[in-house]
């Protein structure tokens, strides 16, 4: 049996309380953010990997575009909130420097409901 | 060795001296944040930008920045080589708070620069030691 791959994004929307009409965005990516110059075990200097961008839309409108440097942690996140006007998809795009995209959307409802 | 009078006068100069420059990881934070401003200078204002949450753990720390009527919003390690964390644009829905994650980077604090709505720069900066 093939095991299950599972994916390295997440991404956490909710409304915030007492808040009316704001969203809370929660996105993450597990990633070791490989910062370059590190010496492994073998004594190879290991090469910068990283995700460079963050990129997300609410109905292809930005919320949030960011550009990350070496200094972020391992598994980068991101959290902030919006104000949506209609119901729509929120998607998170993280971009590496080797060019591989992952991308997650999940939708919402102004009446609170996540898909 | 013999220590001359002259030698010493020159040693202490050069200490002195010593203490005055900045250090090269210091010098970096703010090259960075020279580099994102265009060469100017940001003002120290904390009601246009401030620290909300920090929390080290171990060789990272969590971080929350509020900088209302921000269009783009820069973090950096004071103190680190490579100085920068990131640089956040937001888009016009998006209120102007944002919550991540940095790697110390053996520096001692960590400074928020923002770019406001009129291309002015604004500034706030905190040690990992601060309590907010």
């Amino acid at each position: 049996m093939k095991p299950t791959q599972t994916s390295p994004i997440r991404l956490d929307l909710a409304p915030v309380k007492d808040t009316r009409g704001v969203w809370r965005v929660h996105a993450s990516l597990r990633h070791d953010m490989e910062q370059g110059g590190r010496i492994d075990a073998q004594g190879r200097a290991v090469p910068r990997a990283i995700a460079n961008r963050f990129l997300c839309f609410f109905n292809d409108t930005v919320l949030l575009d960011v550009s990350l440097q070496p200094g972020m942690a391992a598994d980068p996140s991101f959290e902030f909130d919006f104000s949506p006007e209609t119901d729509g998809v929120v998607e998170a795009r993280w971009i590496e420097d080797d060019g591989t995209e992952h991308v997650l959307r999940r939708t919402i409802s102004l009446g609170g409901q996540i898909g | 060795m013999k220590l001359t009078r002259r030698d010493a006068l020159t040693l202490g100069l050069g200490a002195t001296a010593a203490q005055f420059l900045p250090s090269r990881a210091g010098a970096a934070t703010e090259d960075a944040i020279l580099q994102f401003t265009n060469g100017a200078e940001p003002l120290r204002n904390p009601g246009l930008i401030r620290f909300r949450h920090l929390e080290r753990l171990a060789d990272v720390v969590e971080v929350e920045v509020v900088a209302p009527d921000c269009t783009t919003l820069a973090l950096f390690v004071q103190g680190a080589t490579q100085p920068e964390i990131a640089r956040a644009t937001f888009g016009p829905n998006t209120q102007q708070r944002l919550k991540t994650r940095a790697r110390t980077n053996g520096g001692t604090g960590l400074v928020a620069v923002a770019r406001d709505s009129s291309g002015g720069y604004v500034r706030a900066q905190v040690r990992f030691d601060d309590a907010l």
